[in-house]
């Protein structure tokens, strides 16, 4: 993860992007910019609406009628991902980029046995299995992913699953192709601690033993804290801080990275009230100055005015907060640790 | 919660709020087509009430003219088989078509209803049979048992209008009774009877209002249909009495002589066909404003 | 073994049918003989006279109880006699065999155009959806529901046979000349049924569809990289028909039905028209016997859709196994 790598797997650069909602156009990705390196994991966390699953069905190609984008690339491996024709780009998703949706459910076909699920996937000409090789290959996936009785699962509908293991046939489904990217979007809310946990730790294997790049969404950090390499924070559709995780993590220097760790539920210690995040985030965003202005503890006049650029602190980590600095001296480093894996708030 | 009453029920169990706005509220998001057939629908209402003051002849007087004369000053319509006056039969047959579709669908609502609802709260052994005996109901053609009853005893508007009415019970109960049992199964149902409250009280005070936009559907559908079936039973010969101007019986009496004046089946074809649209546009916006999920049924 | 309980499915399904035929045969038969007034004289008419109506009562064997001439007719039926037309005194289930062919031919026949026809339809109306195409089909979906069956039959014989002379405007289909004559005759017939059913199933596929295309599990076809046709026929299109197919089977219910009507437009000599005309005539056993067919047919016909929708399910397969 230094400066000397190779080019980014992923390169986001200055992506600007519109909703179209009730007549009008709703900015949700602002002119950001970020890199994901081969082999890499990073974690992208923020509240729902930032714009972070937005970006993640965006690196797949994912073109929307009631989404536009107003300018920026992404590169994938070089290519511009969107200046691409649908039979690339179907070439693309369907061998080395891999997408697992947060609903594994309803992204099985219905009518689909999951065994054909699997076929239509891996007996394509790229990949050049016959049947044989593709069932092994499936069972071996399904298997990994811990599905019991992976051969009679291909026989069967989704219907027949329960939603916890249609996440994971979701999940084999995409681990199957051994893509160089693969895309998470919140593939555990919504489950229970369990499943949740063991999908993490499938997942960190994974991280271990394969060359595959992962961008992983989520709202929690402490889910990003166990497998991320390095963590990106979105807020309103830009990236305020990003670095390696176990630095970001220990010392956030952005006021709403600071607020939304101090929201993680602790074994340990009560809740920090005085740097938890208030507040709603605004729908619209008039003028140049920082987004997260009006909910920020620290604000000054000049963060109204003043358009927040990335600037780095060090080794790689960048912050997009003109006062950083001064706050910095204000806080204590926190011990990584401390975050387990702790249910999702219990207060509503 | 389901807005399709005036009264909600809060789904805490606990209070039951008069919502008198949630009505209006509604109303205004009627599509515009729906409030296009409404007007159509009250003009035909008017038209039925006010025939006899409109009309210019009487439906039943024969020979007024001579028979198929094309239309001209005094016959608008031009007159039918009979020499009726076409204008003034077709201005009183939508009285009796309105008037027999009308109480057709609402026996089979009213019944129905009282039959869905009181099958969806109580499950068990009588909901089984029941059940078994309006498949078999259903499992009777409509229109066969209809041809049978009116042809054997004989056309009369009243029998008619009982028969498709008792013949759609089994379809409306269906809908009622699986409408019944998703609100059966919320909390504020069981609440209700934690209180103590008697199970009459409960389907006419807690259920009944949240049913009820699926009844005013189901009538609404009915009603089409009876228009469609009794008219096409009149065709058949199987409507109303004559000399009651029936629109379906005019059609088939009018159409030996089609080429010598279009009006005696053009006329009642049309106002039926109008009639019918408008009824499906209405209730098509009916739907878009309960939405699909309290009503059972995808626009 | 997995055959099993779809066979037994199938089986009480079957079972379930003759109960209700048996029901219904009771039904025509009650309906008929425990009616208000004199049968006799309801049959032959007021003005008939004492002989008339005395020998009528004796050959319907009018005398014995309602219950026991049930059981007559019906064993009778089981066993193929369905009695004896009054009218045209000769027994009636010849006649009731041959236009029974003549109904199920053009029934048939108008399904056969009527599903392909209207799926088509409604899926182009999804693909072009709030286009000019799509509204257009709306409309003419409104019209299709709206007019009824017997209006559009006529305006069409008005229109295409006696105006443009195009087709005949009967279906005397037993004095067909030869194949292509027949098929002529039942071009119009066709169109008029199909006028109705079509509406109903293009508003289904269409709105499914649309439902389908935006579901995310096509989403996710598509995210994987397949290529448009498999995600449109293998992950949409049977997800998207199975509504349809539920509105088909309701279609073909309905047709025996709406058939008798279209038949006595068209003068088409089947198994609905003889029902009227019989009943018309009060030939009581051809009444009985045209009802008893027309209605197992019926029955006939709801059986297959169930058990078809049954087995296109895989919900429902499944569960059984």
């Amino acid at each position: 993860m230094t400066a000397a790598d190779p080019t980014p797997l992923i390169e986001i650069d200055g992506l600007t992007v519109d909703y179209r909602r009730d007549g009008g156009w709703f900015n949700v990705i602002n002119d950001l910019s970020l890199t994901i390196g081969a082999g890499e994991t990073l974690g992208l966390a923020g509240e729902s609406g930032c714009g972070k699953s937005t970006l993640a069905s965006l690196l797949l190609g994912e073109a929307r009628s009631e989404r536009r984008i107003r300018s920026g690339s992404i590169r994938f491996d070089g290519i511009d991902i969107f200046a691409l024709k649908r039979r690339h780009l179907q070439r693309l998703r369907s061998t080395r980029l891999a997408f697992v949706p947060q609903n594994g459910g309803t992204a099985l076909t219905p009518s689909s046995r999951i065994g054909r699920l699997f076929a239509e996937t891996l007996k394509t000409r790229q990949f050049g299995l016959d049947g044989i090789a593709a069932g092994d290959r499936a069972r071996h996936y399904l298997d990994l992913v811990g599905l019991p009785d992976p051969s009679g699962a291909l026989s069967r509908y989704p219907h027949q699953f329960s939603g916890g293991q249609q996440q994971r046939i979701t999940l084999a489904l995409a681990l199957c192709r051994e893509p160089e990217l693969l895309v998470l979007d919140e593939p555990t809310t919504g489950q229970d601690a369990l499943t949740r946990q063991s999908l993490i730790n499938l997942l960190a294997r994974l991280r271990a033993s394969s060359r595959t790049a992962m961008l992983y969404v989520s709202h929690d950090l402490a889910t990003l804290s166990e497998i991320s390499d390095r963590i990106a924070i979105m807020y309103a559709g830009q990236v305020v801080e990003s670095g390696p995780a176990a630095g970001l993590l220990a010392r956030p220097r952005h006021p709403y990275a600071d607020a939304l760790l101090a929201s993680v539920p602790r074994l340990d210690s009560p809740p920090d009230a005085a740097r938890m995040l208030r507040g709603q985030p605004a729908q619209r965003f008039p003028g140049e100055g920082c987004r997260f202005a009006p909910r920020c503890r620290h604000v000054v006049d000049l963060c109204h005015r003043r358009r927040q650029v990335l600037e780095s602190v060090g080794d790689g980590h960048v912050v997009a907060c003109h006062r950083q600095a001064e706050i910095a001296h204000e806080q204590v480093p926190s011990d990584v640790s401390e975050l387990s894996l702790l249910p999702e708030r219990v207060l509503a | 919660m389901t807005a399709s009453g005036i009264i909600l029920a809060d789904g805490r169990g606990q209070e039951r709020r008069r919502d008198r706005g949630a009505a209006a509220r509604l109303l205004r998001r009627l599509p515009l087509s729906a409030w296009l057939a409404a007007a159509i629908l009250i003009a035909y209402v008017g038209t039925a009430a006010l025939a006899p003051d409109i009309s210019p002849f009487s439906p039943t007087e024969i020979f007024v003219g001579s028979p198929f004369q094309p239309p001209d000053n005094v016959y608008w319509l031009g007159t039918d088989n009979l020499g009726r006056d076409v204008l003034s039969r077709v201005l009183y047959g939508s009285r009796t078509i309105l008037l027999m579709a009308g109480s057709a669908a609402a026996i089979s609502a009213v019944l129905g209803g009282l039959i869905g609802m009181f099958l969806g709260y109580r499950p068990g052994i009588i909901d089984e049979i029941c059940m078994r005996a309006l498949e078999i109901v259903m499992s009777i053609p409509s229109i066969i048992f209809a041809l049978l009853i009116v042809g054997i005893v004989g056309s009369s508007g009243p029998l008619v209008s009982v028969t498709v009415g008792l013949l759609a019970i089994p379809n409306v109960s269906r809908v009622m009774r699986a409408a019944t049992q998703s609100v059966a199964a919320e909390d504020f149902i069981a609440a209700a009877r934690a209180r103590g409250e008697t199970s009459l009280s409960i389907v006419l005070r807690e259920i009944l209002p949240n049913v009820a936009g699926t009844l005013i559907v189901e009538f609404s559908i009915r009603t089409g249909y009876a228009i469609l079936f009794i008219g096409g039973l009149g065709f058949l010969g199987f409507g109303a009495a004559p000399p009651t101007p029936d629109w379906g019986l005019m059609v088939n009496e009018g159409r030996g002589a089609i080429d010598a004046s279009i009006w005696p089946v053009a006329a009642p074809a049309i106002c039926m066909a109008v009639l019918v649209t408008a009824v499906n546009l209405f209730t098509d916006g009916v739907i878009r404003i309960l939405g699909p999920a309290d009503t059972g049924r995808t626009a | 073994m997995r055959v099993d309980p779809i066979f037994r499915l199938i089986v009480t399904r079957m079972t379930l049918s003759f109960v209700s035929l048996f029901a219904v045969s009771l039904i025509i038969f009650a309906s008929i003989a425990l009616l208000p007034g004199d049968t006799a004289e309801r049959i032959l008419g007021r003005d008939a006279t004492k002989q008339s109506l005395e020998a009528l009562r004796l050959q319907l064997h009018l005398s014995d109880p309602a219950p026991v001439r049930y059981g007559r007719w019906l064993s009778g039926v089981v066993q193929g006699d369905f009695g004896r037309s009054l009218v045209a005194d000769r027994p009636v289930l010849p006649y009731i065999e041959s236009y029974l062919g003549r109904t199920l031919v053009l029934g048939g026949l108008a399904l056969l155009v009527h599903i392909p026809l209207s799926i088509g339809l409604g899926l182009l109306a999804a693909a072009k959806r709030d286009g000019p195409v799509d509204i257009g089909m709306s409309i003419a979906v409104l019209i299709g529901m709206s007019v009824p069956e017997f209006v559009v039959g006529i305006f069409l014989v008005v229109f295409l046979a006696t105006d443009l002379r195009l087709l005949p405007p009967l279906a005397l289909i037993d004095q067909a000349r030869s194949v292509w004559d027949a098929l002529a005759m039942l071009i119009l017939p066709i169109v008029t049924l199909n006028f109705a059913m079509t509406a109903y199933v293009v508003r289904q596929t269409r709105s499914s569809m649309i439902d389908v295309l935006r579901s995310d599990y096509v989403r996710m076809a598509q995210l994987r990289g397949l290529s448009r046709s498999r995600v449109l026929l293998v992950h949409a299109l049977p997800n998207a028909l199975a509504p349809a197919i539920n509105a088909i089977a309701l279609n073909a219910s309905w047709l025996v039905g709406g058939i008798v009507v279209v038949e006595v437009v068209f003068n088409y000599p089947g198994l609905g028209r003889l029902l009227v005309d019989s009943i018309r005539f009060r030939d009581v056993p051809m009444i009985q016997g045209t009802a008893l067919v027309l209605s197992a047919t019926y029955i006939g016909v709801n059986l297959v859709a169930d058990v078809l929708t049954l087995l296109l399910n895989p919900k429902l397969r499944t569960r059984l196994a």
